[in-house]
């Protein structure tokens, strides 16, 4: 009975230390990651970018409700030019291009971080499962990933969303379906490697089952060079998703897409500058921060810009 | 050698097995539609006996296997079906809307090369120096504009306001009407080039300035960024530490030693510009109403021609198939990728 | 007094990281003879490479930075160059490095014959013909076989112990009369390392040059070379003739470093002595370097030691030069 208790307690013991290590080590890594990146003007300056980002993106659809944005037609003020009332200008339905910029921001935010997830959801797994099983399985799942990615970027996604039907849902959808093939061969790549690493053998020698191995070695462990990409993909899909609605394959109107209002703008532009202007730029800037921020990281995540002199 | 050899055929054999694969999802996704091919085929005042006429003729009673292996047999034919639009045959349509395209295509991806190249190789170089951040910021800002966008921007400003460039298309009306314009190639700016035609070429070549520009941002912005990180990582190996200690001048140390150590990264990144190139013409063209694929697609799509839409797609899908076969080829020139 | 050939005076190297700036290196003094094989043996981890690689300014200077010294070629300081100068001057001119690793210090994408070539060019400005034939030349005096074969060849091509004879045979080549050797048979297999080593010394030998002969081996420097300095955590802490610093250890670090050496069945290692330098307890502040490890530490321990002569050429950083209780 005795001995019973002291093991128990050793273990608990054990256990608690060791939790505190590893939150020990954690917390480390975090403040290691923190300083990386703020030692760097750039990528300061691309944190409170983001930051910035959100802010608008959740203050606004409280302050500004969807319906305001819809019933803002004023047809006594088409086509007026940037002024202090209108900081953006008006459209040709009368409404305030300011207002609809920054309530598209939270719908582009929202829309491509979506897709990436979803993209996510399915290419990770693929991925670490075909470089752990290797074989046959690695074989099927790659070939059917090469098959998705011999189409030219946004090329699939076109396709989709027009035979689909037009819109921003599908246009998701389009994206998340063209994607997810990079991250599946992102960490299939690093897979490969991890699986012969001495921890995940060890793993494998005391019994864990191989789904235990890929969720709790294999995934976490390749998921660093997926984050980079991923975070620099939000950028990729406000742009996809901007050009999809662009065609006329995304967003349709009214919804205040940035690229649906690039693409209205077409006729009217030459004459009302600030239409196609303002959204454009309200795109350029969001994609530059989320690339910015992939760029960021991946300076941290990457071990060679912290190796040692000797 | 055999290793190389071997490495061909297995790739090809690749090749062939994605291409069925690409030809596969393309054809499930045109059977996908919501709306019956043969009413759109014959028009909204068709009778019922024409339009089961049209479904007979387009042979959509047939079972899925069977319209599979019809479609596979007109692709190896060439055959990419009959435009909604305009009643012709998809693969003519093509072949005279490609050389505009190619043409800016192979523009933009020698500009990426010879500029994006050196933007990056000097960036990694003089690291985290001014140069360095400025050239950055400038591939971040490139690859982050929205293509569609910065074509009608560049419209504004050079043409609106500066009344400097022409508004769109490959020739001005008026070069059309008093002039003779080659058509030896199809590829406008050869053809002058061959034919002497110099006051077609200045026309011609206006008009280009635009669309280029629009067109090749991306991939020189894509091109240096890639090129950096490779070169960096590159620039942080021993091999480079050692050439440098035996007093190897550091231009030959970047032209030379690293240089060589890119090639798969570059072609890689070649690849995927030429890809992205030929899909940003999608959006470039129509804003300029230059006369390519990209325009005949944005108008089909327009349109919902679906068999269009499906011609350009398996189009662009085998070209990007062969094209990356090619790259792979060529990367595995590198010694070590055979090893 | 004549100018000592190479002389290292006062150098301070530093590491910054998010944890604050390390000091990995604090050399006051080291001169080198012309003609003399000079040893250094230190741990993983003691400074070593930094102390290669700083001679030649290789270091990478984001996190590293040089925050003192100077490092005195023929009276001259080269730690004041520029890359430039350094370039045409000093790198592969005047001083050449061995490496330790062949496998990542060989260019993969080139072959062994163009890379002897390229550095060829560059210090003998010879091309050609008779840029070929000079690498066959070295290739064959660093008695490797098929030489013909092995300038075709591809560095993933060759055995190891091949490889690290093309790293020698690169910094031969360049014709430099100084040679920094840095643990050059680290990755090899025993047999192997007999046979560089007797290259190396029969080399310098017949070419004379000096050479700064990095370890972590006790064993080899003996062999090797005329005079040794012991690095403990970036410090010198004894120096002399190899027989002097191996024979009679005065230092503590010394004395426990080579006991660490089994020299027979029954000879007992005591660990506690032997703890690695290298586990992140920071020292005392101005004091002796090795404190915290020393088993003979005593009140005058605190201050900083200095290396004070004990005799002839032998120094020690340590106040009581030599006189254990053990």
């Amino acid at each position: 009975m005795k001995v019973n208790d002291m093991k128990t307690e050793v273990k608990e013991s054990m256990a608690k230390s060791h939790l505190t290590k590893i939150l020990k080590a954690k917390l480390e890594l975090l403040r290691e990651s923190f300083y990386l990146l703020t030692r760097n003007n750039l990528t300061r300056i691309t944190l409170y970018g983001i930051l910035f980002l959100f802010l608008i993106a959740i203050i606004v659809p409280i302050i500004i409700p969807y319906e305001q944005i819809q019933q803002d037609t004023n047809s006594l003020e088409k086509f007026l030019a940037p002024s202090w009332q209108y900081l953006f200008g008006t459209d040709e339905l009368g409404r305030d291009i300011f207002k609809r910029v920054l309530y598209g921001t939270q719908l582009s935010i929202k829309t491509a971080l979506v897709s990436v997830l979803l993209a996510l959801l399915i290419g990770v797994p693929l991925g670490a499962i075909a470089g752990y099983f290797g074989g046959f399985v690695d074989e099927l799942i790659m070939r059917f990933t090469d098959i998705f990615l011999s189409f030219p970027p946004l090329l699939l996604a076109i396709a989709i969303a027009a035979f689909l039907g037009p819109s921003l849902q599908n246009a998701m959808l389009a994206i998340t379906i063209s994607w997810w093939p990079w991250y599946t061969r992102i960490v299939r790549g690093q897979s490969v490697s991890i699986k012969e690493k001495q921890f995940v053998r060890a793993a494998h020698a005391i019994g864990t089952p191989p789904f235990g191995i890929i969720r709790r070695h294999v995934i976490p462990n390749s998921i660093a060079p997926v984050i980079v990409q991923a975070s620099m993909d939000i950028g990729g899909a406000i742009l996809t998703i901007s050009s999809l609605s662009f065609l006329g394959l995304g967003a349709q109107p009214p919804t205040p897409e940035w690229g649906l209002m690039v693409s209205t703008s077409r006729i009217y532009f030459l004459n009302a500058w600030w239409y196609s202007v303002f959204p454009g730029l309200a795109i350029f800037f969001t994609v530059m921060l989320f690339t910015l921020l992939g760029d960021g990281l991946r300076e941290i995540m990457d071990p060679k810009t912290r190796k040692n002199i000797g | 050698m055999s290793n190389l050899l071997n490495y061909i055929i297995k790739r090809l054999l690749l090749g062939i097995v994605v291409l069925i694969g690409a030809i596969t999802i393309t054809f499930f996704l045109s059977r996908v539609l919501p709306s019956d091919p043969a009413a759109m085929w014959v028009g909204p005042r068709a009778t019922p006996e024409q339009i089961a006429q049209a479904s007979e003729d387009l042979g959509l009673n047939r079972p899925l296997i069977i319209q599979y292996f019809i479609f596979i047999k007109n692709l190896i034919h060439g055959d990419l079906g009959r435009s909604l639009r305009t009643r012709q045959p998809i693969s003519s349509e093509l072949a005279e809307y490609l050389p505009p395209t190619l043409e800016l295509v192979f523009i933009a991806t020698f500009l990426a090369i010879i500029i994006g190249i050196p933007l990056g190789l000097i960036s990694a170089q003089k690291k985290d120096k001014t140069l360095d951040h400025a050239s950055r910021i400038f591939s971040v800002g490139a690859v982050s504009l929205p293509t569609f966008w910065i074509g009608m921007f560049l419209q504004l400003i050079f043409y609106r306001w500066l009344s400097f460039l022409p508004l769109g298309g490959q020739l001005d009306i008026k070069t059309q009407f008093y002039y003779e314009i080659p058509d030896k190639t199809g590829f406008l700016i050869l053809d002058c080039l061959i034919t002497g035609n110099f006051m077609v070429l200045k026309d011609a070549i206006l008009h280009m300035i635009l669309p280029t520009i629009a067109i090749s941002l991306y991939p020189i912005g894509l091109v240096a960024r890639m090129t950096r990180s490779a070169l960096v990582e590159i620039l942080s190996e021993d091999y480079i530490t050692a050439a440098r200690s035996y007093g190897i001048k550091e231009r030959v140390v970047l032209w030379h030693y690293a240089l060589k150590n890119s090639l798969g990264t570059t072609m890689t990144v070649l690849t995927l510009c030429i890809g992205y190139t030929l899909v940003s013409t999608f959006l470039v063209e129509a804003i300029f109403s230059w006369p390519g694929i990209g325009m005949y697609i944005s108008t089909a799509v327009l349109t919902l021609d679906y068999p269009a839409i499906i011609g350009v797609t398996i189009f662009s899908a085998i070209s990007y198939i062969i094209l990356n076969l090619v790259a792979d080829i060529i990367i595995a020139l590198d010694p070590r990728v055979r090893m | 007094m004549t100018k000592p050939y190479f002389k290292i005076k006062d150098l301070k190297v530093n590491f910054n990281s998010y944890d604050g700036k390390k000091c990995v290196l604090d050399i006051s003094d080291l001169e080198i003879n012309r003609g003399e094989t000079y040893g250094v043996i230190g741990e993983s981890g003691s400074g070593k490479t930094v102390l290669a690689l700083c001679i030649l300014n290789l270091l990478k200077m984001p996190p590293g930075e040089i925050e003192s010294g100077e490092i005195l070629l023929e009276g001259e300081n080269i730690l004041n160059k520029s890359k430039r100068e350094l370039q045409k001057e000093i790198r592969g001119k005047k001083i050449s490095m061995i490496f330790q690793d062949p496998m990542s210090t060989l260019n993969p994408v080139m072959t062994v014959g163009s890379q002897l070539e390229c550095v060829l060019y560059e210090n003998h400005e010879l091309e050609g013909k008779e840029a070929r034939e000079e690498a066959l030349k070295i290739i064959k005096k660093v008695k490797l076989a098929d030489p013909e074969r092995v300038l075709k060849n591809y560095p993933h091509e060759l055995s190891g112990g091949q490889r690290q004879r093309i790293i020698i045979a690169l910094a031969l080549i360049c014709g430099a009369q100084f040679i920094i050797a840095d643990e050059p048979t680290r990755n090899l297999d025993v047999t192997i390392q007999a046979g560089i080593l007797k290259l190396i010394k029969n080399l310098q030998k017949t070419m004379g040059v000096t050479v700064l002969f990095i370890s972590n081996n006790p064993g080899l420097v003996s062999a090797m070379c005329d005079k040794t300095a012991i690095l403990y955590k970036g410090h010198i802490v004894e120096k002399g003739t190899t027989n002097e610093v191996l024979k009679i250890p005065k230092h503590p670090y010394t004395y426990a470093l080579l006991n660490a050496i089994p020299k027979s069945k029954d000879h007992e290692i005591d660990l506690s002595e032997i703890i690695p330098a290298n586990d992140g307890i920071t020292t005392i502040d101005d004091g002796c370097i090795y404190f915290n490890r020393c088993f003979n530490q005593t009140e005058e321990c605190k201050v900083k030691q200095n290396l004070r002569n004990i005799g002839g050429t032998h120094y020690v950083s340590c106040h009581r030069g030599g006189n254990f209780n053990d």
